[in-house]
């Protein structure tokens, strides 16, 4: 690896974001360049700020007494024990593996779609929109499916994404044409005998948008797994059903 | 002993002679920070607890783990507490892949910790460096904001991201790139602003 291709890579390599070979490439290369090993250091310190950028929340006082508690006998306080699994929650999880690749509003979450309406309302009123794209993306049981442009987008792009412990999905694209005044754009949920609203959005100049999808009625009450999902040209607010062009599609699961 | 007067490197050598009192020290003044770096990655209070318990006896059993010629000793603990969480996050999802998702208690609990964020009893703690650092990020286009925090409280590769996104993997390459150097130049010059004043 040269100096030009190294430079490309610190940054990433500073998150932890390089794959395991080209950090043990850029690793070689850092030990013989003194130069490049400054810049690793100025992207180090670049990235550990990012930290910084966390919403502040209290540890309280239980978790103080915890940490020190523990320091003072110089051992660990034992850890929380886990909770067992619950019947539905190990039904729940057969069918996220029944159904992995597709959004799974499963049966079981029907039962709790009202706490579910008024925990997406909470996510939603408490974070910023990319925060909560962010939390959807780095939940544990985050599942994700591409978009390709379609029609009059052709080189639009995207992906959704959701968890579906927490019941809440983001749709991210990028390279939609903008929309004529009186028009959003809307996702679909796509089922073998219907069509769900995943919510309108719109995009920016450059043709980004986002969009965080709840769990509602419809979808929760369907027992059945989705096929695939899209993004048409609908008018403002959307519609129940859909009316203008395809722009944005997954394959079909 | 004043020991809220101490600076981090003088609390850090009294650790190496097991001083309570200068752990106690670093843990008022670092302990919700490393907390909400955790939280912001496993998304969970409790797992967040744990790693923050974690990453404090890590701190107070090796201290000498710190290597202060190597930059800023929050800089260092952040870090660990970043990595951790996102071992933890990592250990945690194949748990999940194979026992079962969160209880509705646990997912509760979570949510309403984030109706404390920016509460006003920890708000003071690096308050300059964390509001520079939010607006650096908050100027970069989305997509290259979106990008960085994939990678860093997301813990995923470039080609990970990529996947995510639905994007070619060298757009996700520059979007990183370019994101990082917006971020550095606004940083460096505020502290070049600040060693001018």
């Amino acid at each position: 690896m040269d100096c030009a291709a190294a430079r490309e890579d610190i940054d990433a390599y500073a998150l932890g974001a390089l794959d395991a070979e080209d950090a043990r490439a850029l690793e070689a290369h850092l030990r013989l360049c003194d130069d490049c090993a400054a810049l690793l250091d100025r992207a180090l310190d670049t990235a550990g700020a990012i930290a910084l950028s966390a919403p502040l929340v209290a540890g309280g006082g239980a978790l103080r007494a915890r940490v020190l508690a523990s320091a003072a006998v110089g051992e660990g306080a034992p850890r929380r024990p886990r909770s067992a699994p619950r019947w539905w929650a190990a039904a729940a999880a057969a069918l996220i593996v029944l159904s992995a690749g597709a959004l799974t509003w499963s049966a079981y979450l029907q039962r709790r779609v009202d706490d579910l309406e008024r925990a997406n309302d909470r996510v939603q009123a408490s974070a910023a929109a990319q925060d909560q794209l962010v939390e959807i993306a780095v939940q544990p049981d985050a599942e994700r499916v591409a978009m390709q442009g379609a029609g009059p987008a052709a080189n639009a792009s995207g992906g959704y994404l959701w968890s579906p412990g927490r019941e809440v999905g983001a749709l991210v694209a990028d390279g939609l044409p903008p929309l004529a005044e009186g028009q959003a754009y809307q996702m679909w949920i796509v089922y073998k005998d219907r069509w769900v609203s995943g919510g309108t959005f719109t995009v920016d100049a450059s043709g980004h948008g986002r969009l965080v999808v709840k769990a509602d009625e419809g979808s929760a009450a369907d027992a059945s797994a989705p096929l695939w999902f899209c993004v048409t040209v609908e008018p403002s607010g959307g519609g129940a059903t859909h009316t203008g062009p395809m722009v944005l599609r997954s394959p079909k699961t | 002993m004043d020991y809220e007067g101490l600076r981090d490197d003088e609390l850090m050598e009294r650790l190496s002679g097991r001083d309570l009192d200068a752990f106690r020290a670093l843990y008022d003044r670092y302990g919700d920070l490393v907390y909400s770096v955790s939280l912001r990655v496993v998304g969970d209070t409790h797992v967040a607890q744990d790693v923050t318990q974690d990453v404090f006896l890590r701190v107070w059993r090796r201290p000498e783990l710190f290597d202060v010629a190597r930059g800023k000793f929050v800089t260092w603990l952040l870090s660990v507490a970043r990595n951790r969480s996102i071992d933890e996050r990592r250990s945690q999802g194949r748990r999940l892949r194979h026992e079962a998702p969160p209880s509705t208690e646990e997912e509760e609990d979570t949510l309403a910790s984030r109706d404390e964020r920016d509460d006003p009893a920890v708000a003071t703690v690096l308050a300059d460096e964390r509001r520079a650092v939010r607006r650096a990020m908050d100027v970069l286009p989305p997509e290259q904001r979106l990008a960085i925090q994939l990678a860093y409280f997301g813990g995923l590769t470039q080609q990970e991201i990529a996947n995510t996104l639905g994007q070619p993997l060298g757009t996700v390459k520059t979007r990183i790139r370019l994101g990082m150097q917006k971020m550095r130049v606004a940083l460096e010059e505020r502290r070049a602003g600040e060693s001018g004043d």
